[in-house]
């Protein structure tokens, strides 16, 4: 039930966000506004910004999951973790790359170290670093205990780089959903498509998650 | 048709996610199979 609701979901956010006519003037409640110089590229925004906002939840979740393992150390709460990270970076490095293609389009360079680009990249770097840490302690419960505490210290890093340092430094790209002053500033229209899409890239990552969650689970009683 | 597509190219760019996004769902799909079937013979 709930793959055939996300199949049908995801498929009318795509049709929506994509096929939706755009207007300078729109009249209709199905028009997009254009909006000056980003008109038809402003779609990625239907993407770009769910895969952006579930790295975030992603790498909160690995947190929320590290700190359970600390307090019960138990190894299923550390394989709860290494999936959420895991998906976190996946879903960082789609951020980063439908960030890019629109730059080139938006910007004529894939990449030109602005704020947001930098902070992204930083943050993937830091991630990185997370998966270098685990596969090099052979040790299962050292490996958990590591890996969690380095959980912690990066999500707390999270914010910092991917809500506070773009808004503090001059930058090329677009405001931001919620802007400087705490507004949503959109289209009646875009903002169900939105808020659609926002909802529907969350319960693939949870079905993805569970996914990742059930084969480590499996490889971990494979082991004991 | 070719004029048609050119001049809309967002219907192309719409198919190719609609084509992706059913990969996605196909290829998730398979492995959550394969999974329950690995989970059942774990268990006997």
């Amino acid at each position: 039930m709930f793959k055939t609701l996300l199949f049908v979901w995801m498929t009318g956010v795509i049709v929506l966000a994509l096929g939706l006519p755009m207007s300078p003037q729109p009249r209709a409640w199905y028009e997009f506004p254009t909006i000056p110089s980003l008109e038809e590229k402003a779609r990625i925004m239907f993407f770009h910004v769910p895969t952006a906002w579930l790295s975030a939840v992603a790498f909160i979740m690995s947190m929320v999951y590290g700190i359970n393992y600390l307090r019960k150390k138990n190894l299923e709460d550390d394989v709860k973790s290494a999936a959420a990270a895991g998906l976190g970076f996946l879903f960082c490095f789609l951020a980063t790359a439908t960030g890019a293609i629109w730059a080139k389009f938006s910007w004529g360079t894939y990449w030109n170290w602005d704020p947001r680009q930098t902070s992204i990249f930083v943050l993937l770097l830091i991630y990185g670093a997370y998966f270098a840490l685990r596969s090099a302690i052979e040790v299962e419960e050292k490996r958990a205990t590591l890996s969690a505490v380095y959980a912690i210290i990066a999500a707390v890093t999270m914010p910092f780089f991917m809500f506070i340092m773009p808004r503090i430094r001059a930058s090329l790209h677009p405001e931001p959903i919620l802007n400087v002053q705490g507004k949503l500033d959109m289209n009646p229209t875009m903002l169900v498509v939105f808020l659609a899409s926002l909802a529907g890239f969350t319960g693939l990552y949870y079905w993805m998650w569970k996914l990742h969650v059930k084969v480590q689970t499996l490889e971990l009683h494979r082991q004991n | 048709m070719a004029d048609f597509l050119s001049q809309n190219s967002l219907y192309i760019v719409l198919i190719v996610v609609l084509v992706v996004w059913g990969g996605v769902f196909a290829y998730m799909n398979r492995i959550e199979s394969k999974i329950k079937k690995l989970e059942h013979s774990s268990k006997q």
